[in-house]
């Protein structure tokens, strides 16, 4: 049975007994099911078969006469269907005379024709998909015709058969669009991820893309308690998603555009059928860790710490046997349920959606909902002149969040020691928690049980974003449109975080003397934005069209935050904090897009920026740019090429800026009033004290220019399309947090404008359908990039010793990466381990620059290691096949040669199995391998190749068309996330953005159960 | 149809046009934030005047404008805590010494430290540079706005005529202190002042251009300060002038070659003899919480559980030196929130008879001690900061533990039942003992007065420290004998007095005992097991490095000889 190989590869054998009986339901159920769905099938078929009757012979061709091979037909109704020969022939059974035959063809209109129409003998003919050829993709500030587009843009819907687990927008993007890296930042739900488009081109500013939604760019500042910016956006109400990578594409959006600009487009309602359409899907999951830190049993545990902990006589080890991890993790479910209506309401085309999702991490404690409402309404008036798109999305996002710390803690936790403990005093809640003398042990290893059991985190994000847009056709020249979008992003984020008295935590950190905690931040977030373009497009002479345009926006962000810290009584700790800034701004924006006969393609554009962040003598920003293509398959040498249904060469430079630092007045001279608790008494008073801040007057824009040559082609009606694309970039002037010279200034460290990157890159998408046949279709997508990024200078002086330190693992200062000149961001840079003759590497010995050996772990001793965090290779494949009713899909992303440090690892020795603080803790096998007996955070043994590729998800659908009438279908999947990973990392997970594994919260493996249901 | 159509036009454009040109008006932003301001609304009035002088002196004891161990620190790229001025100074001045060993924090240097290895890229070594540079330009900033002439155009100059003249002389004398510790630590290095713009890059000054910078500096703002005695709580006066010319008099021969000891001892007389700052009557109690009315601190840095909130200052000098379990034999004062991962050195322990080294659970403020500053911690502990057959162990039970610093009042108290979260005792930057053993010592170095003089403040010293003579009843003196006192013995009650008080390293280089002719716990040693008998190391530890940071950024700079960067 087809239905069961998807999921026999992974087997029960990684599946602990508490779920296996539960996936075995699903798993019996499903079978059940689709035995049960495939018996009626074959029943209906073999009806079919035998009441069939008559046989009908025709052709099929297309405008120009030309047979169309393997052209699909089906017969309405049946499952009955066959395919055209090499001369457009074909021949089939109809069970009436008058059955409707379905004909498909790929790129041509779909046709009906009855079975007895003349026209199957005379050929019927099949019209080209204009719809196709006239795809327009989304850019800023207007639409294009795809085959018009000179830039290296790439649209893709997301794929809603095969998709596994969404929570996040940016899920559908993983592996999907060639030169993007989305890196989830971890597996908590709801999480946000790093997003690169083309690695990235600044070092200290922000790398994240502009994300645009529906016209409004949205504030990429994070938001409080919340890592994922656009974690309110329902991705079941994404219509697509447009990458914009190019400098042409891209220069449109000036001084937030260096990074690469992803426009988010919603669904929309349709104008066409009045009559509502509902969908409502719905899916159910079950999560599960993948893997567990290899830690000591007690046992081995026990027998370790007998041969080699350096415990004084007297400190006991506990009686229970405890396995930490276990006891954090847990089998989570989740569900989820979209629906909407889309119609139109005398012509005024409405789509109306609201989503819930819930899903619980497999932390214990931890979960995450999200609400979402949205409605779309397009009304036109004047007789189509003027078109109104109201767009109104809200959401409130609830996230009970656990603590990252547990994940290292169940790690190192002693599994001598018992969860629960009783001490006088009401002290630990019942919970284990270290003691000395009957006093807790203020720096001490934190019970992670008691952490997430006692520890409340509470985050909520309500916020809408919407926008008006007026399109405005004037009467009378109707060439000319004048487009005004109003938009908002409205946000409200609460953090609450309460802690009774006397959990074990309390001592060992906040007062430390078991206080209890209720912390309370919120932000408040106002976005505001403005824009007015025209837009005048000619055609003449049959031969030149001209499309130009020229606007004006205002953007306004606003932030807000505060925060108050009480004890569970309500009386204050300290004082409350307390942050308002905000920023503008306005912008001057043209585009002329050129065309010549269909064959050559123009397009320049130009911003200027202003942003308040700068000074007036370095406000405003100009970013021009540039870009040809020229369309070889309509150049008339290609003509009878008919194999060649797309070939296009584009060629573009342009300039992009980039303002997003922290600050919001970098080039002002301020003050900073010192809170209560930092002031200074002169005689009997207590003075707030005002501190001078840092500051650069002469800051501003970090410039990118980026030249790229592309190229896109499509053969036999674009079965087989795709582009590749060859860029370089150089960002100077590059924001970046240097040094200053001391005594020059109110800081050591200043961002200001210093320093220049290369980038350069080749990305490379396919997609093709390999197989079409009546009734089996199998195709498939890959892109591939290579990256690399190269820093050619950072520093007022730049020398072989300079660096800037970077990567910091944690804590205080543990910098495992530099930026240095002449090599790639975030380069490890580590002391070289020495070994023995055996292989083995030596505790604490490093080999130094001159070869010799050495035990000084200073900076003097590390090398440059060459490796870094960035992945220089990335790649994505994606595949789906369907026969009849049913539909597979895989998705599959991985990169090429990124390094990460296994801190996890690194950070454990035999030290750890007792400190002297009267505490012992659980270490690694690979500690037992290494035989280290202190900490070794900076040797290169602990850095990896993390080279991976993973399965995304596998799902498996099926479809049952036609329910009660035309038009509702129901289809059932099922679908497991990350299948599996192949990697020859040692920890848990390979892929980690910023290379350095610290008890991440691992991605959990995801079993889920859809429904999608239209009528 | 038309008309309607033409009017919303109109009406696009009219809104267009008014957008355009409010907006430009839009891009002059300030701040919001009331905790931000621009300067101008700082300096309308006298109390942000005081403000700003405040944060001068805050800058050597607190950490950043938020308090607490989280937010808004001064020195941007370094962990707040560490950036704590006495904090790091204490990993240069007191871990490179015979006092103390730290079993933790080793990701800064503080290893490089104990093993005397350390360079230009060692972290904490860059850790007071920074800290002393913002200071410095604090007050170079102060001084720029602090002039009659802005007072005046600012409407303020008769709320301040009375004081500024003082204020200005403040801020100048901490600027020189901050100069003072910067030619003892680092010898040549960049200089800046109070006429250079706002991201000037500076020169470098010569060890020797530093110093009498430093000295005609100070000597020339004595006349502009507080008369000795007058000062407000939190400020100077004159007596602290006096104090950092004694000091950096002292070390004249060894950071420049010039014997000026006349001048160190002539400083130090002018202190002893004003009897304005006396001797407190017993020595344990400049390191308590209510020693703000401790007579004897010249110059006191505050510090307040409520107030003053930070992970170094005293609060470190709390913590790092107890475990938060010690609090069961004697009142810490900071409940059980201590750290524990300072510990002192064998050599430290021995200044001390044997019989005063050990802790006396019955007798928790060592009463029943001859010598009253033997304060140590021992039980559960080894004196040994090494375990025999092993490597450096970061192990808190070798070596004593130092419990001089407490946060409980005289009468023995806890401020508040079960300690304070954070320390309310005053880190006793300048004090009148220190400039006694710095008399004694510049009159045997030939500074003039005589030994019988010296003697006489040694005795003072010590007689204060066994709570004998003019000091108390005790049955023991501390009383030493002509014979007794030599430079040597000077050294060790220097020791005595003044450990874990950030002046050590200071010493054993004025005595010619920091890098060879006397060793200590694991000094020049890699580490490994039995390598804790100390070593002679390079001449060159002498000074640190310049941070190798400052050399991406400023051009102007040489690294001190025998260090690369």
């Amino acid at each position: 049975m087809p239905a069961n190989f998807a999921f026999t590869e992974f087997d029960y054998k990684t599946v602990e007994s508490s779920i296996i009986t539960k996936v075995n339901l699903i798993l019996v159920f499903m079978k059940k099911l689709l035995r049960s769905i495939l018996l009626t099938l074959s029943l209906f078929s073999m009806l079919s078969s035998y009441a069939q009757n008559f046989t009908v012979k025709g052709r099929v061709i297309d405008e120009k006469k030309e047979a169309a091979i393997g052209a699909n037909i089906i017969v309405v109704g049946t499952s009955i269907g066959t395919i055209t020969d090499y001369n457009g022939n074909f021949s089939i059974s109809v069970p009436k005379k008058n059955s409707i035959l379905r004909i498909s063809y790929i790129g041509y209109q779909v046709v009906e024709v009855s079975a007895s129409s003349p026209q199957l003998a005379s050929g019927i003919i099949l019209k080209e998909d204009a719809q196709l050829l006239s795809d327009v993709v989304v850019i800023g500030y207007g639409k294009v015709k795809k085959s018009d587009s000179t830039g290296s843009i790439q649209s893709i819907k997301p794929d809603e058969l095969n998709k596994g687990s969404q929570i996040s927008a940016q899920d559908a993007l993983v592996g999907k669009v060639a030169g993007v890296n989305v890196v989830s930042a971890s597996g908590a739900p709801g999480s946000g991820a790093t997003i690169r488009i083309r690695m990235g081109s600044s070092l200290s500013a922000s790398n994240d893309p502009l994300i645009v939604i529906d016209g409004v760019p949205v504030d990429n500042s994070s938001i409080n308690g919340s890592s994922n910016i656009i974690g309110s956006i329902n991705p079941s109400d994404i219509e697509s998603f447009t990458v914009l990578k190019d400098a042409s594409s891209t220069a449109i959006y000036g001084s937030r555009a260096s990074n690469g600009v992803i426009i988010i487009t919603t669904k929309k309602g349709t104008s066409g059928s009045t009559k509502p359409s509902v969908n409502y899907n719905s899916n159910f999951t079950v999560s599960k860790a993948n893997d567990y830190v290899g830690v000591l049993s007690a046992d081995e545990y026990r027998e370790m710490y007998t041969n080699k902990s350096a415990a004084p006589d007297g400190f006991e080890l506990g009686t229970a046997s405890t396995d930490w991890q276990k006891e954090i993790y847990r089998t989570a479910f989740g569900h989820e349920h979209n629906a909407s209506i889309t119609g139109a309401i005398k012509k005024m085309p409405y789509r109306a959606s609201v989503g819930y999702t819930n899903q619980d991490g497999i932390i214990k404690t931890n979960s995450y909902s999200r609400f979402s409402a949205g409605l779309g309404l397009s009304p036109k008036f004047f007789n189509k002149h003027l078109s109104v798109d109201l767009n109104i999305k809200a959401s409130k996002e609830n996230n009970d969040k656990v603590s990252s710390s547990v994940v290292g803690d169940a790690i190192s936790f002693d599994p001598t020691r018992p969860i629960h403990e009783t001490y006088p005093n009401n002290v630990g809640l019942g919970y284990f928690m270290w003691m000395s003398g009957g006093v807790p042990i203020a720096i001490a290893p934190n019970n992670p049980v008691a952490e997430l059991e006692l520890s409340n985190n509470k985050n909520e994000v309500t916020r809408s974003i919407g926008n008006m847009a007026l399109d405005y056709k004037v009467h009378g020249l109707e060439d000319l449109r004048f487009n005004m979008n109003l938009g908002y992003d409205v946000l409200k984020s609460t953090y609450d975080q309460n802690v009774p008295q006397y959990a074990p935590s309390m001592y060992i950190s906040n007062q430390k003397d078991g206080t209890g905690l209720a912390y309370n931040s919120k932000q408040n977030k106002r976005n505001y934005l403005f824009d007015l373009y025209a837009d005048y497009s000619k055609e003449f002479a049959k031969k030149h069209t001209l499309n130009a345009m020229a606007g004006y926006g205002w953007q306004h962000f606003w932030k807000k935050y505060n925060d108050e810290t009480n004890d569970t009584e309500k009386n204050q700790l300290i004082s409350p904090s307390h942050s308002e800034s905000e920023y503008y701004l306005l912008s001057y924006y043209g585009r002329v897009n050129y065309a010549y006969a269909q064959k050559y393609l123009l397009t320049v554009t130009f911003r200027a920026d202003a942003s308040s962040r700068f000074s007036k003598e370095n406000r405003w920003g100009y970013f021009p740019s540039a870009a040809l293509a020229w369309r070889i398959n309509n150049e008339d040498f290609l003509a009878n090429v008919k194999s060649l249904s797309d070939l296009k060469l584009r060629l573009s430079y342009g300039k992009t800026g980039q303002q997003d630092i922290t600050s919001d007045y970098p080039y002002l001279s301020t003050y900073t009033a010192s809170y209560n608790e930092a002031r200074y008494k002169f005689g009997d008073t207590w003075y707030t004290t005002y501190r001078p801040d840092g500051y650069d007057p002469n800051i501003k824009w970090e410039t990118t220019s980026t030249y790229n040559v592309g190229l896109d082609w499509g053969f036999l009606n674009n079965r087989i399309s795709g582009s590749m694309d060859f860029y370089k970039r150089n960002t100077k002037d590059l924001l970046n947090e240097i040094f200053v010279p001391a005594g020059s200034n109110f800081t050591n460290a200043i961002n200001t404008n210093i320093g220049t990157m290369e980038n350069k890159g080749f990305e490379f998408a396919i997609n093709g359908i390999p197989l079409k046949t009546k009734d089996f279709e199998w195709s498939i997508s890959a892109n591939f990039t290579w990256n690399s990024s190269k820093i050619t200078k950072l520093n007022t002086i730049d020398t072989d010793d300079n660096y800037v330190k970077t990567g910091n693992a944690g804590g205080t200062g543990k910098y495992l990466q530099v930026h240095k000149v002449g090599e790639t961001p975030y380069t490890f840079f580590l002391l070289k381990q020495a070994y023995d003759d055996t292989g083995k590497p030596l505790d604490g010995q490093y080999v130094a620059a001159d070869g010799s050996i050495t035990t000084s772990e200073e900076d003097a001793n590390k090398y440059v290691t060459g490796k870094s965090s960035m992945a220089p290779y990335f790649y994505g494949l994606s595949t789906r096949l369907n026969y009849k009713n049913w539909d597979l899909g895989i998705n599959g992303h991985g990169s090429i040669n990124n390094y990460v440090y296994n801190y996890v690892a690194a950070s454990d020795s035999y030290d750890a199995l007792y400190s002297s603080q009267g505490t012992s803790s659980n270490i690694l096998h690979s500690t037992v391998k290494s035989g280290f007996t202190q900490q070794r955070l900076y040797t290169d043994y602990f850095l990896e190749n993390a080279s991976f590729f993973r399965i995304d998800n596998i799902t498996l659908g099926y479809t049952f068309h036609k329910l009660w009438r035309t038009g509702s279908n129901i289809r059932l999947s099922f679908a497991v996330q990350n299948v599996y990973t192949f990697t020859g990392y040692s920890g848990i997970d390979p892929e980690i953005y910023n290379g350095i594994d610290n008890n991440v919260y691992q991605r959990p493996r995801v079993f889920m159960l859809g429904l999608n249901l239209n009528f | 149809m038309i008309m309607k159509t033409t009017i919303k036009y109109i009406w696009m454009v009219v809104i267009a046009i008014s957008s355009f040109s409010s907006c430009v008006d839009d891009l002059n932003t300030l701040p919001l934030d009331n905790n931000q301001l621009i300067g101008e609304d700082v300096y309308q009035s006298a109390d942000g005047y005081r403000g700003v002088l405040a944060k001068c002196y805050a800058s050597l004891i607190l950490t950043g404008q938020q308090g607490g161990d989280g937010g808004d620190g001064d020195v941007s790229s370094i962990d707040e805590g560490y950036s704590g001025y006495t904090r790091c100074l204490f990993y240069l001045q007191e871990a490179s010494t015979d006092e103390i060993c730290f079993h933790a924090g080793s990701s800064h240097g503080t290893l490089s430290m104990l093993y005397m290895n350390w360079d230009a890229s060692t972290k904490v070594i860059s850790y007071p540079y920074y800290r002393l540079y913002m200071a410095i330009s604090y007050c170079n900033e102060f001084l720029r706005e602090c002039t009659e002439d802005k007072l005046q155009s600012r409407g303020v100059y008769e709320d301040l005529k009375n004081d500024y003249v003082n204020y200005r002389a403040e801020a100048r004398f901490l600027r020189a202190y901050c100069y003072s510790m910067i030619c003892d630590l680092y010898g040549s290095a960049p200089y800046a002042d109070e006429t250079m713009e706002v991201g000037t890059i500076p020169a470098q000054k010569t060890r020797k251009e530093i110093y009498d910078y430093v000295i005609s500096e100070t000597e020339s703002l004595i006349s502009d300060l507080v008369v000795v005695g007058n000062k407000e709580y939190g400020r100077i006066d004159q007596a602290a002038a006096w104090f950092l010319l004694t000091r950096v008099y002292l070390n004249a021969q060894v950071w420049v070659g010039e014997d000026h000891y006349a001048d160190a001892y002539r400083y130090a007389k002018m202190i002893i003899d004003s009897k304005k700052y006396p001797l407190a009557s017993d020595y344990r109690n400049i390191f308590l919480a209510d020693n703000s009315d401790c007579s004897e601190i010249i110059w006191g840095l505050e510090q307040d559980a409520d107030y003053t909130q930070g992970s170094a200052g005293t609060n470190f000098l709390i913590k790092a030196l107890v475990n938060g379990s010690m609090n069961n034999y004697f009142l810490t004062g900071v409940g059980t929130r201590g750290w524990g991962n300072a510990r002192v050195k064998t050599q430290l322990v021995d200044k001390f008879a044997a019989s005063d080294q050990l802790f006396d659970a019955n007798d928790p403020w060592g009463d029943n001690k001859m010598d009253k500053r033997a304060q140590f911690f021992t039980i559960d502990h080894t004196k040994n900061t090494w375990k025999e057959g092993k490597d450096f162990q970061k192990d808190f039970a070798n070596g004593y533990a130092c419990i001089k610093w407490r946060n409980v009042t005289k009468d023995r108290k806890e401020l508040v039942d079960g300690g304070t979260v954070y320390s309310s005792v005053d880190y006793p930057a300048f004090r009148t003992a220190d400039a006694y053993l710095m008399a004694a010592e510049a009159i045997l170095r030939g500074g003039g007065g005589t030994r019988s003089e010296a003697l006489s403040y040694v005795n003072e010293v010590r007689n204060r420290a066994y709570l004998s003579g003019n000091y108390g009843t005790s049955s023991v003196s501390g009383a030493i004998s002509d014979s007794d006192l030599t430079l040597d013995f000077i050294l060790d009650e220097r020791a005595r007095e003044l450990y874990t008080e950030n002046v050590r390293r200071t010493d054993l280089i004025r005595f010619g005992k920091y890098t060879k002719g006397y060793n200590w716990d694991w000094k020049g040693s890699d580490g490994k097991a039995g390598n804790y008998v100390g070593k002679d190391v390079d001449d060159k530890y002498m000074l640190f490095p310049i941070p190798q940071d400052e050399f991406t950024t400023n051009p102007n700079l040489t690294q001190n000889s025998d260090y690369t960067n």
